[in-house]
Formats: C-alpha cells, structure tokens, sequence
C-alpha cells in the first residue's frame, strides 16, 4: 500500500517536475540564510559567513541532484529529456516538422472523420434487444425478365405470421406514413422524420418502454380513441417543457391524443430516419392520405419485422416461411412468373438510409484511406531523408559514447512526438471534419438524423497507424548508421544516394495511391458536370413550387374550390409572376403516383408494360413549366373545372401504345377514359437520372377529403421576393402556412447531392495527394541534389551542360512517375468499373479522364523536381569541389 | 576534544531524524542539521545538504510532512513534522536497531 504510494508520488512530482523544483530551490536559500546568520551571529563578516554557511551545506547542486534523485524515476526524468531534446530537434528543423505534422494530421483526421460518419451510417446496431435475431420479410415478384423487391406485403400475411410461431418465434407489423403533415398547437408543419403505423405489440417486440406516459401494449389497446405515442425529439420540438400526455394533435388532418413518448435512446427500426410519430396500425386507413384498406388481400400494405427462434436458421426460417406462403395466394400474382420471399437482417434490409448511403460511404472510406497511406508513405520519404542526413551526427555521437540504446530511445521520441502532435490535431480536425462531412451528406426530402461524434477507436486506429510509420520510417534508416566508423561515415556524406534511394519506393507508392484519386476525381468532377447539362425537358430556373395542404384544415367541397380559386388568383397576382400552373405533386419531389394504362387494340406482352406515370396537373401547366408540346393543346380552366375527361401524354408513351398512329383525339384509360387532347415531350420528372418514363397527364380535379396541392410559379427573376410575397400570398387563411416554398433549381440541385459530395470530397482529396506528392518529390530531389553536390560540380568542372544537369535531376521523377501510373492506373480502372453505378454520362474506362489524369501526375512530378533541377544546374564547380 | 568522525551506516540518518523529530517537535533542515551536531558533538561532519534525499525519502514514506512557516528569526524555511505512521515507524526502528546494536555490541565484546 504505501509501496504503491511512494511509487505514484515519485510518479506525481516527477510530472509536476516544476513545482517540487522551485521547492526545493526554496527550501535550500533559506537553509543557506539560516546557517548564514548562525556564523553572523558568531561574528564573521557577512561575505566570510556566506562562504561558510556554503562550505557547511556542502554541494548545493550536488544535494539537489541527490534530492531529485530520490524524489524521481530516473526513467521519467530522462524520457522528459529525451521529450525537451527531440522538441529541440524538431524546432531546429520548422519546415520538415510542420509538413509532417500536417501531413499526418490531415490522414488521421480526415480518415476518422469518414470511419466516424460510415460507423454511424452503415456498421451501428439498432438500439433494440438484441438487435441482431430480427429479420424482415421481402418478397420478390416478378415478371418476365423484370423483377420488383419490396418490404411491404398484405396484412393478411402479417395475421397469418402472428398465429404461426415456428417461422418467427414474434412478430411485428409497420407501415411508414409517407408525407404527413402534423397540426400541434394550431401550428401545421411537415414532420420530419415522418409518422410510422405500428402494430399493437411493436414496442412489446422491441423491448421499448416509455419515457413519460405509455407506449401501446397488446393487452391494453389505445385507451383513448385514436392515441398517439410521440418520439422525444418532437416533444422538445414541440412541447418543451410542456407535459404533452393528454394533448390533441392532428396528423393529416385527423385528431389523435397523445397518450406516451419514447426514449431518446429509441431511434426506430431504420438508421438515419427517426420518426417523430406512432400511430395504431387501424388507423392506417383514416390517416393516410392515400388509404389503404388493411383487409385488401391484394395490397400490399406493412412490412413485418421477425424474431428467428432460438436456434433456427435464416435457412431454416426461410423454408418454413414458403411453406406458409400456401396461405399467402395473391390473384395478383398469378401472372409472375416467379415469387420468392427471403428474410434479411434487419439492419441492411429496412434502411434507406444505408442503402442509399452504402456505396458512397465505402467509395469515401477507400479514399479517405487513400490518403492517409499517402501521407504515411510522404512522412516515411521525408523521416528516411532525415535520418539520412544525420548520419553523421549519429557516428559522432556513437564515437563519443553514446549507448546504442540511448541513441534508439531519442530517435524513438522524436517519431512519437511527431505522431503525438499529428494525432492531437488530427482528433482536433477530425471531430470539426466529422460534422462537416456530416453536413454536406445530401439531405433531400428526408433528412438523415444520426447521432454523430468522432469515433475514439478510429482515431486510435489512425494514429496507431502513423506512430508505427513514423517509427519505423525515423528509427530504422538511422539504427544502419549506428553500426558504421566515423571515417566511412565521413567519407560517405559526399557519395551518398542512400537517403533518396530510401524515399523512391515511398514516392512510387505515393504516385500509385494519387493516381487513383486523382483519377477518380476527374471521373466523379466529369459526372457531376454531366448531370448539370442534361436537357431537363422544362426550364427549371425561375420557377418557384409552393406547396399548401388546405385539407388538413378541413376544406372541403366547395370550400375547397373557393380556396383554390383565391389562392390561384392571389399569386397571380403577385408583381413579377408571370405565369401560376398547380400540380398534385411536386416536379423534382421524391414521390411519384403510378397508374396502368388501357388502349383499345394493344396488347401488353407482360403486365408491367402498362405501368405509366401519372401526374394529376393544373390549367397552362406545360406552358408554365416550359414542357415542350409537340402536338395538341394545353390544358385549360374549363378541363381542370371537369368539362371533358381530357388527358396528355408524352412522346415515350405515345410510342409505347400508339406506335406510328396519332394518338391525338385517341381515348385512353386509367382508372376512367380521357381523350388525348396534347403530346409533350418527354423531361426529367423525378430526378436527373430519370430515364424517360411513359407519363399520363390529367386534370387535377379530384377534390378529395384531404388534398394538397403545389401551385408552381413561373417568375421574371427576383425570385426571393417572390417567395415572400408568394409565403403571404397562398395564406388565404390566416393559421393556413404554406408547408413549403421551393425554387426549383435547388431541389434540382439537391437531387445530384450525392454526386455534388463525392465530387467536392474526391477532388479534395486528389488534390491533397498531389499537394503531398509534390511536397515528397521535391524533398527527395533536393536531397539528392545536395548529396550530390559534389559530383555534380566534377561533371560540371569537366565540361557537362547544365541543361544535361538539369535534365538528370528531371528524368528522375519521370521515370518514378511512370512506375507509379504503371501501379497505380490498373488499381484505378479497377475501382472505376466497381462504382460505375456512381457514375453518369461517362464510361468507367474514359480515355480523356485517363489521359487528363496521367498528364496532371506528371506534369506535377516534373514541377514538384524543377527548383531542385535548377539548383543542381546552377552548382559552382569550385564551391563544390571545395565543399569535399 | 572530538572524536574521529563517524561514517553513517545506511539507514541511520532516517531514524535520527525522526527520532530528533519526535522529542524536539517540527523542525526546518538547517535546526535538523543543527540538532545532530549538537548531540554528536561534531563527529558527524555530515554536510548538510545530505540531509535532502532523507527527508525526500521520509516524506514519500508518509512518516514525515514538510510544510512552510517562518521561524522566531521571522525567516520562512520548510519545517518538517512527524505523522502518526512517523511515530509508529520510529518505535519500530529504534526496537530493531537495538537489537542490532545489542547484537553487535555481544559480538565484539565476545572477542
């Protein structure tokens, strides 16, 4: 015990080496004054009792190096010398410590930053028990060559499921709430992380109990008539302080009572979506907009999550699961030709998320690593050529003395300081890099939420990493000193080559590991110009979406009617609006209605063939939206007023069905028939990377009991005033808030975010690596001038060129370089084929993005040798010779 | 008349430190060094900076605690006090180096 406390105040002071230092330097003056006064007082002189009190302490230093002794490890007090020393060392050198510092700082963080983020995205367990039995069912179907995979089937099957324990030993239902709108206080807004309809024992199934209130339980179904079970993140957002057990929302225009709140350590079911509500499954057919019936065999309506019982198999499940299926007969289905259901891992299988996020996050974490062997390889070129040039000091100091093993010990401490303070920066930069990297993930309709922070064990990782580079990179090309006689040593610093022979395979390293980010840069930068120049069949700058959702405050009939008109002619009016048309859903929106098609005299080779879009717009909507119209008219007022059934259609349709004929005056039907009054070509409805879909164009005219509606503006320019006007404009009723207000372009924009991140980030990145490289080159090349020096100024002395000299030193990173694309160029090609889904408008094997990025490697190779090359052509023969 | 110095045997000076400690109260280094003069009548021509890694020594064994204070002179100086585990260490000390120096004391007068 006391053993062990002796042991950590020997460790204490010597840590808090200042302290006990000034101490004792105390302590001895006032001994030294005492003993002074003693022979004062005996009557000697003040100078003679001075020297006395001196001569009677004996060695003052002496007494406080025995006393430090005591106090301290020697192993302490020589590892903060070996830390003051190599601190001394690096400072002598500011240029080489700051870019290896840097260099390294900008590894650890920016691959933390990644790991941190791809943690968090694709690798971290829901916060349910356990977490890893649960399994979703997927069923596809298809038909003919195309296939359909979906999450989603009958809630038949799900009742079916529950009475049958020997595929799942407990199950839960859900469907997600698409596009709900929430009224708390008399505020109406978009929820943000949406609503889910859950199945009464879907917490039970979970383990989740609640925070305030209670959660639905099986046994005890609602209580009150249409409860509701709230996520702690809308509570803060919308309560506050406020106790909201008992409160009336409205979701969708439907009054619930809210009855519960869940943990905040409850995320749901899908990483990165956080629903803000629970719903009881029973309501699915009153409080979703598009209402489905739950007895509908043929709908497929919920997804149904799984616990495997103990000791059976995906396999085995999976088996017994088809055996049910008997059960499961869908008429539907009678016309695919094949329906498989399969059971996946909850986490990969439900989320969006890790979906959407999966292949760009992989793609970043490859590059991100990139990088940090970049930097490791750059540091390992720059500490090889260091040690290189010590080498001298290091015999000298071994001639004089020093142990092998001190010597290890101080080149040991300086590797550790550098990794040491490129890691701290590293952790600093790489918890800022993580919420930014954060930030910039594309968040378009809905937002990711995550819990995001610095992953510690990554960054132990990353600075592992680089500790054991600069190790082995500092100490090894010194200890090959160690063993050498001074003479040689001597001798050798004017022949030398070894210290840029060290650094060559780290630079043809380096050039292989850029090439492959540089080449995926132009690829990615070229991909995201693709996509900024695709003709989008309308013209999406200044147009502005307004998005209002008058059912949920109760319009209807002609109500309704009466606000449509009043709204409409209010933008109308708005100074600068040009033109207003209005749409079911937005252009751009992630939502699309599909609908099948009829013609008299075609025959579908297979079902899916009649599956069309269908796009339920206002009067004047292509002139509005700038649609081009080949054929036929647009719509009017009277169509929209429901005068005749009229339809468009576009050019793609109108091949499919009409072939060589003209559709125009033609009747189609879906859901009712319409007479082809118009034909448009076709545009980019959804997204940029549309690829031209068969589209049905109606009237909206359907007044149902809850519609929304986004009137799109076309506007002369200012469009941020006229957004503010337009905010007033479409409050017809005062507690009546537009939802939201949207230029087109940005959603436009927001769709290629994406392709927008891994551009930025891999230029970022390339461009990094070749800062690194051109940083590595040139330290090699002047090192390898400067070792030369001598042997230059004979070739010089006997009569060689300088432009010769000049291009001795340039053939160099040429010939590195050419080794380096010869590695580098095939890993590239081969990473390009692999994310080639990533890619638009340019093939995974571009010969201009190849050449443009073997030009770019070598052209920065060259430049990063041509202030060394110049050096060496400007070397002065004599000065040279005399420096031998 | 002094006698010819005495070498210290390892381990002495702890205890004549405490033991000088526990009869004269809290004591600065300079009256430590003082104090074995006086009742050696010089034959422990120690200097008196020695005294340091003792004390060091003492302290981390948690027998002995320096803190600062002023002597009559009005001068600050670090004064050292016994603790309780000080007190109980030096019984300790001076039971074993009594039997030590009985034993030797048999043995020489053996001879």
């Amino acid at each position: 015990m006391s053993g062990l406390r002796r042991f950590l105040q020997r460790i204490v002071s010597a840590v808090r080496h200042d302290r006990a230092e000034d101490d004792l330097t105390r302590e001895v003056a006032s001994h030294l004054a005492l003993l002074e006064e003693q022979f004062q007082n005996e009557g000697m002189t003040p100078d003679a009792a001075r020297l006395a009190a001196r001569r009677a302490f004996g060695g003052v230093e002496q007494a406080k190096e025995h006393q430090r002794d005591a106090r301290a490890f020697r192993w302490i007090a020589d590892a903060r010398r070996d830390v003051s020393y190599a601190c001394r060392s690096l400072t002598r050198a500011p240029g080489f410590t700051a870019v290896a510092v840097a260099t390294l700082a900008l590894g650890i963080g920016t691959t933390t930053a990644i790991y941190s983020l791809f943690d968090a995205v694709l690798l971290r367990p829901l916060a349910v028990d356990r977490p890893d039995e649960l399994r979703v069912v997927k069923q596809i179907v298809s038909v003919g060559k195309i296939s359909k995979e979906t999450t989603y089937i009958p809630h038949t099957w799900f009742v079916e499921l529950r009475s049958q324990p020997e595929v799942f030993s407990a199950v839960t239902a859900f469907a997600e709430g698409r596009d709900a709108i929430a009224t708390v206080n008399g505020r109406q807004g978009r929820l943000i992380g949406g609503a889910v309809f859950v199945a009464d024992n879907y917490f039970d199934f979970l383990g989740v109990t609640a925070a305030a209130g209670r959660v639905f339980a099986t046994d005890a179904p609602g209580g009150a008539d249409r409860p509701v079970v709230m996520s702690d993140a809308m509570r803060q957002r919308e309560f506050g302080a406020r106790d909201p057990i008992g409160a009336d929302i409205l979701i969708n225009g439907v009054p619930f009572t809210v009855i519960g709140v869940t943990p905040a350590s409850f995320t749901g079911l899908e990483i990165g979506q956080l629903p803000d509500v629970y719903l009881p499954l029973d309501t699915l057919s009153t409080a979703q907009p598009a209402a489905i019936n739950l007895s509908n065999r043929a709908a497929w309506q919920v997804q149904v999550i799984g616990r495997l019982p103990a000791g059976v198999s995906d396999i085995a499940a999976g088996e017994r699961l088809t055996t049910v299926r008997d059960f499961m007969t869908w008429p539907k289905l009678n016309g695919a030709s094949r329906h498989d259901l399969h059971l996946l891992p909850v986490e990969t299988g439900l989320s969006e998320v890790r979906a959407t996020f999966a292949r760009p996050l992989t793609l970043l974490l490859a590059m991100g690593s990139l990088l940090l062997l970049i930097a490791c390889a750059n540091v390992a070129t720059l500490l090889g050529a260091r040690a290189a040039s010590r080498r001298a000091e290091i015999v000298i100091r071994t001639t004089m003395g020093a142990g092998k093993s001190r010597l290890m010990r101080q080149l040991l401490t300086e590797s550790l300081v550098l990794a040491g303070l490129a890691g701290a920066l590293g952790a600093i930069g790489g918890s800022w890099a993580t919420q930014l990297l954060f930030d910039l993930l594309p968040q378009d309709a809905s937002p990711v939420q995550l819990d995001i922070a610095m992953d510690r064990r990554a960054l132990a990782f990353t600075v592992a990493i680089s500790l054991v580079t600069a190790l082995i990179a500092g100490v090894v090309p010194a200890l090959r000193s160690v063993g050498l006689d001074l003479a040689s040593a001597l001798r050798d610093r004017s022949r030398g080559g070894a210290g840029a022979a060290h650094g060559r395979p780290f630079a043809v390293a380096q050039i292989a590991l850029a090439t492959i980010l540089v080449v995926a840069s132009t690829m990615f930068a070229r991909t995201v110009y693709n996509l900024t120049t695709v003709d989008l069949g309308f013209d999406p700058d200044h147009l502005l979406q307004v998005f209002v959702a008058p059912g949920e405050r109760q319009y209807q009939g002609p109500e309704l009617a009466k606000f449509y008109r009043t709204a409409y002619e209010r933008l109308r009016a708005i100074p600068g609006v040009v033109g207003v048309t209005s749409a079911q859903i937005q252009l751009f929106d992630r939502g699309r209605t599909t609908g099948t098609v009829d013609v008299a005299g075609w025959e579908a080779r297979a079902e899916d063939e009649r599956e069309v879009q269908v796009f339920q717009v206002g009067p004047t909507y292509f002139g509005t939206t700038g649609m081009h119209l080949l054929r036929g008219r647009d719509f009017t007022e009277e169509d929209v007023a429901g005068a005749g059934r009229v339809a468009a259609i576009n050019d793609v349709l109108a091949r499919r069905f009409f072939g060589e004929a003209d559709p125009i005056g033609q009747t189609i039907s879906s859901g009712g028939a319409y007479q082809i009054v118009g034909i448009v070509r076709t545009a980019k409805y959804n997204s940029i990377r549309d690829d031209d879909p068969p589209a049905l164009f109606i009237p909206y005219t359907t007044v149902r009991s809850r519609p929304r509606i986004t009137y799109i503006l076309r506007t002369a320019g200012a469009d941020e005033n006229i957004a503010r006007l337009a905010a007033s404009a479409a409050r017809v009723d005062d507690e009546l808030v537009p939802i939201d207000i949207a230029p087109v372009t940005s959603l436009v924009g927001s769709s290629m975010g994406q392709e927008r991140l891994l551009a930025a980030l891999s230029s970022a990145f390339a461009i990094s690596a070749l800062l690194l490289l051109s940083i590595g080159l040139y330290g090699i090349m002047t090192f390898w001038v400067t070792e030369r020096t001598a042997e230059i100024g004979i070739h010089l002395a006997l009569g060689a060129g300088r432009s010769r000299v000049r291009w001795v030193v340039i053939r160099q990173p040429l010939w590195l370089a050419s080794v380096g694309l010869g590695i580098g160029l095939p890993a590239a090609l081969a990473g390009a084929r692999a994310v080639d889904g990533l890619l638009f408008g340019i093939d995974a094997s571009d010969p201009a993005a190849i050449a443009a990025s073997v030009l770019l490697i070598v052209v920065v190779a060259v430049g990063a040798c041509l202030l060394p090359a110049r050096r060496a052509a400007r070397i002065d023969p004599m000065t040279a010779l005399r420096c031998e | 008349m002094p006698s010819e110095p005495v070498e210290l045997l390892q381990g002495t000076l702890d205890l004549i430190i405490l033991r000088a400690l526990s009869t004269m109260g809290p004591q600065h280094a300079y009256g430590l060094a003082a104090r074995l003069a006086q009742v050696s009548d010089h034959p422990l021509s120690l200097n008196q900076g020695t005294l340091y890694p003792a004390l060091v020594r003492l302290e981390h064994k948690g027998w002995i605690k320096g803190a600062w204070g002023k002597t009559e002179t009005n001068r600050e100086a670090k004064f050292y006090a016994l603790t309780k585990a000080g007190e109980k260490a030096l019984q300790k000390e001076a039971e074993k180096w009594r039997r030590l120096a009985g034993l030797v004391d048999k043995l020489l007068l053996e001879s």
